[in-house]
């Protein structure tokens, strides 16, 4: 073929030939940039399990003799009420946010903002200060044990699945509501066939979330005598006085840790609102009046969890506080002053986290493998916290390459930042995760496509994101506030947070005092709570989707 | 005017001249101004931070301290020189450090004329600052007097399900337990570990005040306490009925004697600060801190000629003891820690924290 239609034929291919290269570098820049951001997260994340395997390899001969004494000893009844206080705490986790967050994402009532905010109020509690009041108020089993230690965990828990399920309702497609309705479904089956499975992946992450602390954790089980995981790896830990044991141990856990983690991320990336970003984003829930009797089971329930997870405890400590004596403002001060630096560098520098996912990773259904391993450095939640302090304190031991490269600050609050912050990554990353995977895929292309510069088209990314970036922090600073088993070992000298003052005054079950170091750690952690609340309500308002 | 001016003006030159006349503040020690570095998994509040403070008084030397709780060996095994002082709840981790090759010589003549051999280390590189009785309790109510007057009593098959402890790979119970066996040998030692295992009422849990508090409850009626946290039950209000339920027993009084739970102290390889480190080190060691530590923990002093808390003496007293020090079955940290491993293996095999059946 000769002439103008060849040359128009040659000149299509050509258009056509360099269309493909250029779908298929913005690929490729797109996959290099979300494995560069899971990348990295992934590497902090499992360079404390990484530096415990080490110890596999160095472990001295008798290694094998102290992990077959245990797990022919304590292991298996350890395992096994492990297991139930798992299951316990994800059950209550979920049932004491579902119909808080069903109630007031979908209807519209008078107290709603009431109802928020005993939801979200558990979250000024840390369980073993919660465990500390309970145990004190004599109940028997139902305020010391596996079982009140199951609870207060899934209580503590319950703000977090109340957060996911709010913002994952308030995205539900109307639209297929409406249709199931029409092809005959009753109510029942409609919740039952569509709206379940809709939400499977914030009770799945929550569910994990409640599993994975009730796992590692040591405070609360030790508050309650329970005998779980976290007690386990202590008293080996303790009794061996031996890292290499303590490694091995801390390894045992990170390999149900990971199944568990990557089985909660297929059921996040099997979601099916996340298929429909774009169609989930202009479709919102309108609320409507509640039915029949569903408002008063409601504020009942509320008012039984708010109870028993907050208000209970919260009044033993301010009888214990009127009781008590204040510990003098300098005081006061200078520990507030310490805790507050530190959650707060946690908290920023988490943010900066979120943002690089936000900007990153792949929209909608483009995301792939990368974007659900970033679910994987959940993995640290379920690690006990005194494995993961060991692991930061041996990987910036004396002539360490780390201890080189951090310099004079590996001797102030540096380890410590990173360790907090490696621990909560999950609280800054998955929302914005989340927040990403319901972007319409096509999005970034048309404002390319538009002529936006590459900075005001980040600009829009990060603005649309930014509600899932803040409510991260929001929650990595509470976190960070109430974390303490990292900072038992890992805290520099002159180094007080309220967490730390809790523990030591624990230990001779001096409560009185204890109440008033739990007030400022509220305090601390109060504005943060607010803002989620006034954000959540912004969103009521606005009628946008997080 | 004129002459207010004047009398301001002299009174300012006067002050002036005051200030520049005045003699120099005189240095509390050769030490005043230098800061030390302690890392202690002992509690701040109590003793630990008064005990800064009138170190800072008397000599001038500020502490810096990081109170740990956990880990206390393994971050020193990290950061061998971080710190300058070491201090420890429990003596047999300073031996376990020792052994690791992370403490220096205090080389001080002040700490071996004033600290009895038997709570020197004998290579010179720890010493006790004080100590206390492992001992039992019973219930008030529910235990006879002289029903239980030794550690073996607690293994024997009529307190069945009638025995408390915290859990048996604490600290304190390894260092019973270690105790046991250098003392008694491993059968004897294993016979009665094994015994209050199968005694037990409950899995063991919670700290040695919770066993009080249990046999209150009517969960148990002995169990294990240190000495001191008899006496301070009575001081916290929630836990006065915790007390008055139980009574305290020093055990082996007619035996072999009670065993012993040390604190000690210790130097680190941190050289930079080694002659106020050693100053702390022998403020510990003397008679003013040591009635510091005694009336602030009610824990034993090193010191023959410093006198137990009266508590412990009124407690002794309940059992004939005389000046309130109890009869010791005294063995060293060096043959404690040569138990410990066994000790722990051996708590695990028998099963002692699943506690009952």
């Amino acid at each position: 073929m000769n002439g103008p239609a060849a040359s128009i034929d040659s000149r299509g291919r050509r258009s056509f030939l360099h269309s493909l290269a250029t779908a298929r570098y913005a690929r490729a820049k797109g996959l290099l940039g979300a494995w560069t951001v899971t990348g990295i997260a992934l590497l902090l994340a499992f360079f404390p399990l990484l530096y415990l395997a080490r110890y596999l390899w160095s472990a001295p001969p008798d290694i094998v003799d102290w992990i077959d004494t245990w797990a022919n000893g304590t292991l298996a009844r350890q395992a096994a009420e492990t297991a139930w206080v798992c299951i316990v705490a994800a059950v209550v986790t979920i049932a004491a946010s579902v119909p808080q967050a069903v109630a007031v994402s979908m209807y519209r009532f008078r107290g709603a903002l009431l109802l928020e905010g005993a939801a979200l109020a558990p979250m000024l509690l840390a369980p073993y200060a919660a465990a500390g009041a309970w145990s004190e108020l004599d109940l028997g089993a139902w305020s010391h044990g596996p079982l009140a230690m199951a609870v207060q965990i899934g209580f503590s828990c319950a703000p977090w699945a109340y957060l996911a399920l709010r913002v994952a309702i308030s995205r539900l497609p109307p639209m297929l509501g409406e249709a199931a309705a029409a092809s005959g479904m009753t109510r029942v089956q409609r919740i039952i066939r569509v709206w379940m499975p809709l939400l499977a992946a914030p009770l799945f992450g929550a569910a994990m979330f409640a599993v994975a602390r009730a796992f590692g954790d040591y405070g609360t089980a030790a508050r309650n005598g329970a005998h779980t995981f976290g007690v386990s790896f202590h008293d080996i830990w303790n009794g061996t006085q031996s890292t290499h044991v303590a490694a091995v141990v801390a390894l045992i856990a990170a390999v149900p840790a990971a199944a568990v983690v990557w089985f909660a991320s297929a059921r996040a990336t099997h979601n099916v609102t996340r298929r429909q970003g774009g169609l989930a984003g202009v479709a919102s829930w309108k609320k409507v009046a509640p039915p029949g009797l569903m408002l008063p089971a409601v504020a009942g329930w509320a008012i039984i969890c708010l109870a028993l997870s907050f208000a209970v405890p919260e009044w033993q400590y301010l009888r214990w506080a009127i009781d008590g004596r204040w510990m003098g403002w300098s005081k006061a001060i200078d520990v507030s002053l310490d805790a507050l630096s530190t959650s707060g560098a946690v908290a920023v520098g988490l943010a900066g986290m979120g943002v690089a996912c936000a900007l990153l990773l792949r929209p909608g259904a483009r995301s792939g493998l990368a974007e659900r391993s970033i679910w994987l450095v959940s993995i640290n939640l379920f690690i006990p916290p005194m494995a993961l302090a060991l692991a930061w304190l041996a990987a910036t031991a004396d002539g360490s390459w780390l201890a080189g490269a951090l310099g004079e600050a590996r001797d102030g609050t540096f380890p410590l930042l990173l360790a907090q912050a490696i621990k909560l990554a999950p609280f800054a990353m998955l929302p914005v995760l989340d927040r990403v995977a319901r972007e319409n895929e096509l999005l970034r292309d048309a404002l390319r496509t538009a002529g936006l510069p590459r900075g005001a088209a980040a600009a829009h990314v990060l603005r649309m994101t930014a509600p899932a970036i803040a409510l991260g922090a929001a929650m990595v600073f509470m976190e960070a506030v109430k974390e303490l088993e990292i900072a038992i070992t890992l805290q520099p000298f002159g180094y007080r947070s309220p967490a730390l003052k809790i523990h030591d005054l624990a230990r001779f079950h001096a409560e009185y005092a204890i109440a008033g170091w739990l007030f400022i750690s509220q305090a601390l952690m109060l504005p943060a709570l607010l803002g989620v609340v006034a954000w959540l309500a912004h969103l009521d308002k606005s009628g946008r989707l997080a | 005017m004129r002459r207010v001016k004047f009398i301001l003006a002299a009174g300012v030159v006067a002050a002036l001249g005051n200030v520049a006349l005045a003699d120099p503040p005189k240095a509390r020690s050769p030490y005043d101004g230098v800061e030390i570095k302690v890392l202690t998994d002992r509690t701040s509040d109590g003793l630990m931070q008064p005990l800064f403070e009138m170190l800072e008084q008397d000599t001038g030397i500020e502490v810096d301290p990081v109170f740990l709780d956990e880990g206390l060996v393994a971050r020193l095994e990290s950061r061998p020189t971080e710190a300058d002082v070491v201090i420890t709840k429990d003596a047999e981790l300073i031996e376990l450090a020792k052994r690791k090759g992370l403490l220096a010589k205090l080389d001080s003549p002040i700490i071996e004329k004033t600290i009895p051999a038997e709570f020197r280390d004998k290579d010179g590189e720890y010493f006790v600052d004080a100590y206390r009785a492992r001992g039992i309790i019973v219930s008030q109510d529910r235990v006879k007097p002289g029903a239980v007057k030794t550690y073996e009593d607690l293994a024997k098959p009529e307190w069945k399900g009638k025995v408390c402890t915290r859990s048996g790979k604490h600290d304190y119970n390894i260092a019973i337990f270690d105790q046991m066996m250098k003392a008694w040998g491993d059968d004897k030692a294993k016979q009665v570990i094994a015994g209050i295992g199968r005694n037990l009422a409950r899995a063991p849990e919670g700290d040695d005040r919770e066993q009080a508090k249990a046999i209150m409850e009517g969960v148990c009626d002995v169990g294990l306490l240190n000495s001191y946290y008899y006496p301070k039950m009575f001081e916290h209000r929630s836990q006065i009925k915790w007390g008055e339920a139980t009574r305290y027993v020093f055990p082996n009084q007619d035996t072999d004697g009670v065993f012993i739970m040390r604190s000690a102290v210790a130097l680190t390889k941190a050289t930079a600060n080694r002659g106020a480190a050693r100053m702390f080190a022998e403020y510990m060691a003397s008679g003013q801190t040591q009635r510091m530590i005694v009336q602030r923990t009610k824990q034993y002093s090193v010191l023959p000629d410093v006198p137990p808390h009266e508590s412990m003496v009124s407690m002794g007293a309940q059992q004939g003891i005389k000046d309130g020090r109890p009869k010791i079955n005294f063995v060293s940290l060096e043959g404690m820690a040569d138990k410990r491993d066994e000790a722990v293996k051996f708590v695990e095999e028998i099963k002692y924290d699943n506690g009952p059946g």
